[in-house]
């Protein structure tokens, strides 16, 4: 009794010595990696448990050897870095072997990532070196802007407010004067304009490839790499039918079509695609996971990235350009009564105030009859390349005879049959023997 | 045996069983079901198309950033026109897989060798007829699709064309892949049971894999991790051994107009079909005519 006592004790201590089991960290060089997707730069990194990482060709990737703890994450599989805990950069230079050839020598380098458009407004550029601090510095100078103008802001507020205690004391004084009744001030516009912090970092731009690098005599800093490029890159489109709206549709292919079924109206909008190896992709954004890309080292995806900006759609009929649609801002309006319904709408912020808009896109209307294409073109008029789509009308008898025409072979099979039972007769008739095979 | 006289052979042999095949009824269900499957897929099409009010046709798996993952959707002719040519060719692996070891269980075979007819004649004169046979099915399968292109307006580019070469190549693929396991085996029951148990595997293995990989990362642990792994591995060895997968692989090539990828493709398909056939002689030889 005594001993199952203890027994129980010592499993119920085991098990509790389990669940209390946070991850062991381990001190170690990991590669922290900042590696452009095709519309931004994804952060991963690469600890000496996975010391080959992707990155795609042609494009500027970040990179720093850097000592931390590190320590495996059993619900995700995946290994994890504590910067929190220890946060050392190695400094030196980076080599970038291809072979046994010593190809560069690499100095850390001022980096930051610019936002012209805005934080949320597009692509980010990454600049290096001088750009990046006049990058950092012109931010600066913006939100610096920006405070005097919120400083101006309040001073007008104030005399605003002083000017309309003196309106009220005698309204009817104004009349016949109605310029000089005060008006509100109106309030600063945000700096658009945005980057972040100057940081340092080796700068990679390699051609496709498979290459080693290594910060000199710092053996555990060595890394592969392997360079890839896409296997195919284009515009693709998001195409929603007017009456299913929420339902937009993939084009990423200049072969595919889009076919209609009578009169409809489609609105279309651009973004940017890469196909890429779906391994290799998921590696370059989620480097140490056990999962990521595991069994798509054969297949190849498109990858939908920003959607396309300053550019038309040129619209054609029967070879003939009809239209040169500009891209808008679509909003999509409940119809007032109980039923359910919806209208397209422009977006105009005037109206629809603080309501973000519904999508953005071009409004393409077509007809019942003939032929219609598009394809995009940029601010300088240049046709963009692989933007080309064709656009089919459905025929409407085509599932009558879809069902009709299987039925041809089994026609054909039993005129044949028909015809060689005939001969057959006609051969036993004359006493032939030689009576063709059967199957 | 002299070189003309197995010429002869060749032709008189695969002459005979072409009549015969054409004479009978087999081959035009086959044809049917090849059809209907096809029709099948488009009439699908037209419907989706009127009711969701339009349809793309892409041809790959496509990830979106905003809007989840969507499923592989099809391009209008070349998936039917592909799966109409697997039903043409797995009636012409099942004919041919039949074709030495029921001549074999029937003991016609011996008889057979007794005449000027060696083992790569006859073979050869096999394989030739299902050649054959597959392009009278093609012909059916052109007139279809040119048909139901005029009605439907479901576009038919340079690629049916070139798919149509492919299929011809795959056919040579189906039948030599046939007449090895024809040759391997002494009884027609053994040879069918053999030919549905590798066209399935074939067939549904790269179909698994392709919706295991639709999941996302995030999603697959525990056992649907290991069965991606599994059906990645068996996918690369179906890859090479599987006839279908010359197929896929020069369909891909017309996808991406690959003109050296699709010259690749038929030279693969090409070389699987003279291994294949190289393999089922000696085995024949090997085996002998007797039952």
């Amino acid at each position: 009794m005594k001993r199952t006592w203890y027994l129980l004790m010592m499993v119920f201590l085991l098990a509790t010595a389990v669940l209390a089991d946070a991850p062991e960290k381990k001190e170690q060089i990991v590669n922290k990696l900042l590696l452009f997707d095709g519309s931004q730069w994804q952060e991963t990194f690469s600890p000496q448990e996975y010391t080959t990482f992707y990155m795609l060709a042609g494009s500027d990737n970040i990179i720093n050897p850097t000592k931390t703890k590190v320590y495996y994450w059993p619900i995700t599989k995946e290994y994890m870095a504590d910067y929190y805990d220890l946060n050392e950069e190695l400094e030196g230079t980076l080599e970038v072997y291809k072979g046994n050839k010593l190809l560069a020598e690499l100095e850390k380098q001022d980096y930051s990532f610019a936002y012209p458009k805005g934080y949320y407004g597009g692509r980010p550029e990454l600049v290096s070196g001088e750009s990046a601090q006049e990058a950092a510095q012109k931010y600066q100078l913006e939100v610096e802007a920006y405070y005097q103008r919120v400083l101006e802001y309040q001073v007008a507020m104030d005399d605003y407010r002083a000017q309309l205690d003196v309106f009220w004391e005698n309204p009817e004084a104004y009349k016949g004067r109605e310029e000089e009744i005060p008006h509100e001030p109106s309030q600063p516009d945000f700096p658009v304009f945005y980057a972040t912090e100057v940081q340092k970092g080796y700068i990679l731009n390699l051609e496709p490839g498979t290459y080693t690098l290594q910060i000199a005599d710092e053996p555990e800093t060595k890394r592969t790499v392997v360079v890839f490029s896409p296997r195919r890159e284009g515009p693709g489109y998001d195409v929603r039918p007017s009456q299913q709206w929420t339902v937009p549709q993939n084009s990423n292919e200049i072969k595919e079509a889009i076919y209609i079924s009578g009169k409809q109206t489609l609105y279309i909008t651009p973004y940017n695609g890469l196909e890429v190896n779906q391994y290799k992709y998921a590696k370059l954004k989620k480097l140490p996971t056990e999962l990521s890309g595991r069994g798509g080292e054969l297949r190849y995806f498109w990858m939908q990235l920003d959607y396309m900006q300053d550019i038309k759609l040129e619209v054609f009929k029967d070879g003939k350009l009809i239209d040169t649609i500009d891209q808008k801002m679509w909003y999509v309006e409940q119809t007032a009564d109980a039923a359910l319904g919806y209208n397209i709408i422009e977006f105009d912020p005037k109206v629809q105030g603080e309501r973000p808009p519904s999508f953005e896109g071009f409004k393409v209307e077509l007809d019942d009859s003939g032929r219609y294409s598009f394809r995009l073109v940029d601010e300088n008029g240049e046709v963009i390349k692989g933007s080309e789509r064709l656009i089919r009308n459905i025929g409407p008898r085509s599932r009558f005879f879809a069902l009709l025409l299987p039925l041809i072979p089994i026609l054909v099979g039993t005129l044949v049959w028909i015809w060689r039972s005939s001969l057959s007769a006609s051969e036993k008739g004359t006493d032939k023997t030689s009576a063709p095979s059967m199957v | 045996m002299k070189k003309n006289y197995r010429a002869v052979a060749v032709s008189a042999m695969a002459r005979r069983e072409l009549h015969s095949t054409l004479f009978g009824f087999g081959i035009y269900i086959a044809i049917a079901i090849g059809l209907f499957l096809a029709s099948f897929l488009l009439y699908n099409y037209v419907g989706g198309i009127q009711e969701n009010g339009m349809m793309i046709m892409p041809s790959s798996v496509t990830q979106t950033r905003y809007y989840g993952s969507n499923l592989p959707a099809v391009e209008p002719m070349q998936v039917p026109l592909k799966w109409a040519v697997y039903i043409g060719a797995i009636y012409i692996t099942l004919s041919a897989s039949m074709a030495i070891s029921r001549e074999k269980d029937q003991g016609t075979l011996e008889v057979l060798f007794y005449g000027p007819v060696d083992s790569v004649s006859f073979i050869l004169a096999k394989f030739v007829e299902q050649i054959l046979a597959f392009a009278v099915i093609l012909l059916f399968y052109t007139a279809y699709f040119l048909t139901m292109s005029q009605i439907s307006n479901f576009a038919l580019s340079s690629g049916f064309v070139r798919m149509l070469l492919l299929s011809l190549f795959l056919a040579g693929c189906m039948a030599a892949f046939g007449m090895f396991i024809s040759s391997l085996s002494k009884r027609v029951k053994t040879s069918v049971i053999l030919f549905l148990v590798l066209t399935i595997v074939f067939l549904s293995v790269p179909l698994i894999h392709g919706l295991l990989m639709n999941l996302s990362d995030d999603e697959v642990k525990g056992a649907w991790s290991v069965a991606r792994k599994t059906t990645s591995y068996l996918n690369s060895i179906i890859n090479w051994v599987s006839p279908f997968a010359y197929l896929e692989r020069g369909s891909t090539a017309i996808v991406l107009n690959s003109t050296s990828e699709f010259i690749k493709s038929l030279f693969f398909s090409l070389l699987y079909t003279v291994a294949l056939l190289f393999g089922s002689i000696s085995i024949f030889k090997r085996k002998g005519v007797r039952r």
